[in-house]
């Protein structure tokens, strides 16, 4: 992988008993937007820092550009991060913020002077230089801890969870100018993120992590597609992870639910089945499923919501509960709780575990 | 429609009162300042002020003690807040309880003793000579002021710095250092301007308590500063003189523009709410000799705090305590001679006890109006009571004197500036801020709704103020009592312009007058002791019960 640009090996952090971060292999090549997905207490803001120079390692490399940079201070490994709560300095105007990290640089001040309305341009932050922090929004906070970073021209650019500050709205435009950012510049981009939808929406490759651990790596899509695990299968939408063995082709779960037509090489614990996967008929409501050939169970509603664009059921069938999504039209019929109901799935599209 | 009416009618009470004894005395400074002789308006008096060699000198020595005594303070404060804030250090409990000792002690208390230890013939001087062959002049007349003042005060920056290192976000430095920005120049970009509201608010509050301050260079035998000045004119030559008046009106304006300087330091730009994890700096291991030098800083400072105390505390003990290292002797004779003189310390238990009283009374009712009604102007009732912290206590006295030495008590004629219940009201006043900061503190904790939920069951304003307000702001309105009380017992700038006859003298007049022969210091000293155990004892005592009172409120958060 001579293209990567990071590379991190066999790291391993802990503070005290507390083993954060557990043989992380990764390589980020370069100019990808690469996101690191998790929920909170995963590791994955620990792994940013340290490729910043902001935790230390007990075991392990980190190679940037090829160099490893376990010895350096952060000041000297020319990478950018943009916190999560901007930390833009308050007692500095906005050219103040931006123009920090190239006055550190000894550069001359006319240079500075140009570099900084040419990247307040690109962030689109012209005509507020003289303003403090405190006077500009939540997102124009954001845009000014960006220039500062980007002015400098960091060989690859850190983004602590940076929309989190932000309310919805917002959140999807500001989504969206990262990206365009980061195809203007071509800069190799690490985003730090629990938002799954961010991150399928974002990144051209993404790493899962639970619990120190990376659990899955690969573009969004396929790690959609197929899951290693219950807890990808489950952080990147929503899925009915059943447990059961195989045997001849024929899944049979715990309580006794039998899935036939299943290839002849599946083999696992359990089979993931994603809601939309899953189609809703009953005797008040045939839609010719039957003629269909897919497999067919017998189950009860337990629990309906209206989510607008969707419905969402709750469906007993032997007693799983599974979680079955129908697109909603405006003359379908919506069933109720207790209503007894036929549950269809195809089996030759199902994924194993 | 009766609340209100009872409400409004204490509102219009408080006013009263705050605008006669607040107030007005001050305005009777600055009127009289503005007269002749004749009583006509001139700008005379502040002509000759500036025309008098004597004055100019004064006015400089002010300044220039006060300037000092924030400087020196400085060097006391900033490496203990550093210390405190930017390693790992197990001093730092050490450094935050050493930060309030010197409060509890007012620097006029331990003046004398500090000249026994410090002076040219002090304790430490006679060792130095004997070892090196040199002295240093620490209590030389104004560097005894600047060295007592800056001991007690430097709290006051140390206290504000470390809030304000605290405050800072560890992302503010890593943000620099993925910049490129290391080492001094890390700390000279972003810390040094980060930390300096909370500094400069620390030095202005030192400034203004030293401008101030009338005990320490009269016990020092500095009579050339502003407030010896106003004080030695108004006693000797008589309340008619205007040259006290003049120089009260300096000391006011010169402790407005400090306290001014301090809310424009903190206030303004907000630079807590845009640092929102707060938390502090990214704390770093002492390296060894780092350590070794740390706590070398620490102990000095540590002794020199202490100093004071223990100086008090041998010259209250001490038979003759002259040109020697140690008192020739010990004895416990002086304790004898203060509690045959035990009035002072009644006088100032009924002093103290009843203005702390009047405060409480005053702060439960001026805070309740303020945070919990619409009345108008209500918030200015908060800023006059607030504003006895920037008039200095000398001017306040003088202004009693002259405002109320004009009328004569009913049933004897005499004038009611020398009735002993005007040093209460006056130690009510002064102290009013104090009692008014702790019930503002409780009752900003205390959700509307508990009331609104009493009410919407039917209970009237009286019950609600019994049987819900009261009860969960005991707490608070105790601590506050306790925090007036002790400060009170002893407070000397204002009383001693008001103090009439030895009987009716409370505690702080008492060591103030004995400390001043050689004689009396023993006993001065024993009442100088006795004043700091019971300011001490209170100071813990509110602590605690604050502390008890987060408790409390933990377990109410839990219930709901």
């Amino acid at each position: 992988m001579s293209d990567s640009i990071i590379k991190i090996k066999n790291i391993n952090v802990s503070y005290g008993s507390n083993h954060v971060l557990k043989d992380i292999n990764l390589n980020i090549k370069n100019k990808d937007f690469y996101t690191f997905l998790g929920p909170s207490g995963c590791g994955k803001t620990t792994l940013l820092r340290l490729i910043a120079g902001f935790e230390k390692s007990q075991s392990g490399e980190v190679f940037i550009g090829g160099q490893e940079v376990s010895s350096l201070n952060s000041w000297e490994r020319n990478v950018g991060m943009v916190f999560q709560n901007y930390a833009l300095w308050p007692h500095m105007t906005v050219y103040k913020n931006v123009s920090f990290g190239l006055e550190e640089k000894k550069i001359d001040s006319k240079e500075i002077e140009k570099k900084v309305a040419e990247v307040l341009e690109l962030v689109d932050l012209n005509g507020l230089s003289k303003r403090y922090p405190y006077q500009l929004s939540g997102g124009q906070q954001q845009r000014v801890a960006l220039a500062r970073t980007l002015v400098v021209k960091p060989k690859v650019l850190l983004l602590d969870e940076p929309l989190s500050n932000l309310d919805a709205k917002l959140r999807v435009q500001m989504r969206k100018e990262l990206l365009e950012l980061h195809h203007k510049l071509d800069i190799t981009t690490i985003f730090v993120t629990h938002d799954q939808e961010e991150a399928n929406a974002m990144s051209t490759n993404l790493a899962i992590f639970n619990e120190g651990v990376v659990q899955q790596m690969g573009r969004p899509v396929d790690l959609y597609n197929n899951p290693t695990n219950a807890f990808v299968a489950n952080f990147l939408g929503t899925s009915n992870v059943i447990e059961g063995e195989f045997k001849n082709s024929v899944f049979t779960s715990k309580n006794g639910m039998m899935i036939k037509g299943i290839g002849a090489d599946a083999k696992g614990t359990s089979v993931l089945l994603r809601p939309q996967n899953l189609y809703l008929e009953n005797k008040n409501n045939s839609l010719g499923l039957r003629s269909l050939s897919l497999e067919e169970f017998e189950g009860t509603v337990e629990n309906q919501e209206f989510l607008g664009n969707i419905v969402r059921y709750v469906v007993n069938v032997k007693n799983h509960s599974l979680v079955v999504d129908t697109l909603h039209e405006v003359d379908k019929k919506i069933y109720h709780p207790k209503e007894k109901i036929n549950i269809f799935l195809d089996s030759k599209k199902i994924k194993f575990l | 429609m009766f609340k209100n009416l009872f409400l409004k009618s204490t509102a219009i009470f408080i006013g009263l009162f705050l605008f006669i004894f607040l107030a007005v005395p001050i305005v009777q400074v600055f009127y009289v300042s503005f007269l002749d002789q004749n009583g006509h308006f001139t700008f005379l008096n502040f002509y000759d002020f500036f025309q008098s060699a004597l004055f100019i000198e004064s006015l400089y020595n002010s300044f220039y003690v006060a300037s000092m005594s924030v400087i020196l303070a400085s060097f006391f404060a900033i490496p203990l807040a550093y210390f405190t804030a930017r390693f790992n250090f197990k001093g730092s409990v050490l450094i935050q309880s050493l930060g309030f000792i010197p409060l509890i002690m007012p620097p006029f208390v331990g003046a004398v003793a500090m000249k026994l230890l410090f002076g040219t013939n002090g304790s430490v001087n006679l060792m130095l000579d004997q070892w090196f062959g040199f002295k240093i002049p620490f209590m030389e007349g104004l560097n005894g002021v600047i060295f007592v003042e800056s001991i007690h005060y430097f709290p006051f920056i140390l206290i504000n710095l470390i809030s304000s290192l605290n405050n800072i976000d560890r992302t503010m430095e890593e943000s620099a250092q993925t910049l490129g920005s290391k080492g001094f120049r890390l700390f000279r970009r972003i810390v040094l301007p980060l930390s300096m509201p909370g500094y400069i608010a620390g030095a202005s509050l030192v400034f203004l308590k030293v401008f101030d301050d009338l005990g320490t260079p009269l016990l020092l035998d500095v009579n050339n500063m502003l407030a010896p000045q106003a004080y030695l004119r108004i006693s000797s030559i008589g309340i008619n003189d205007p040259m006290g008046y003049v120089i009260g009106v300096i000391l006011v304006l010169t402790s407005v523009a400090a306290v001014w300087v301090a809310k424009l330091a903190l206030g303004g730009k907000d630079y807590s709410m845009l640092q929102k994890g707060g938390g502090g700096m990214v704390k770093r291991n002492f390296l060894p000799h780092q350590k070794f030098f740390a706590y070398s800083v620490v102990f000095l400072i540590l002794f020199l705090v202490l100093s004071p105390h223990i100086a008090l505390a041998l010259l209250s003990f001490g038979t003759i305590w002259s040109f020697s290292v140690l008192p020739d002797a010990f004895t416990f004779s002086h304790y004898k001679a203060v509690f045959e003189n035990s009035v002072f310390i009644k006088n100032t238990m009924l002093y103290c006890s009843i203005a702390a009283f009047i405060d409480i009374v005053l702060a439960f009712f001026i805070s309740y109006i303020v945070l919990r009604t619409k009345f108008v102007g209500r918030q200015l009732l908060d800023y006059i009571a607030m504003s006895a912290l920037a008039i200095p206590g000398l001017v306040l006295g003088i202004g009693y004197l002259r405002t109320f030495y004009s009328v004569n008590l009913p049933w004897n004629d005499k004038p009611l500036a020398s009735w002993w219940f005007m040093i209460v009201i006056i130690l009510a006043v002064r102290r009013l801020p104090y009692a008014l900061r702790a019930c503002n503190a409780v009752l900003m904790q205390i959700s509307k709704y508990l009331e609104e939920s009493a009410e919407s069951l039917g209970a009237k304003k009286t019950t609600i103020f019994r049987k819900i307000l009261i009860p969960l702001m005991t707490g608070g309105l105790l601590a506050g009592f306790i925090t007036s009380f002790s400060t009170a017992t002893v407070e000397l700038s204002a009383t001693i312009m008001l103090v009439s006859t030895e009987t009716d003298a409370p505690l702080a007049y008492a060591i103030y007058s004995y400390m001043q022969t050689a004689a009396g210091r023993g006993p001065g000293a024993g009442f100088g002791v006795i004043g700091v155990l019971i300011v001490a004892a209170g100071t813990y005592l509110s602590q605690l019960i604050i502390e008890k009172n987060y408790k409390q409120r933990g377990m109410e958060a839990k219930i709901d």
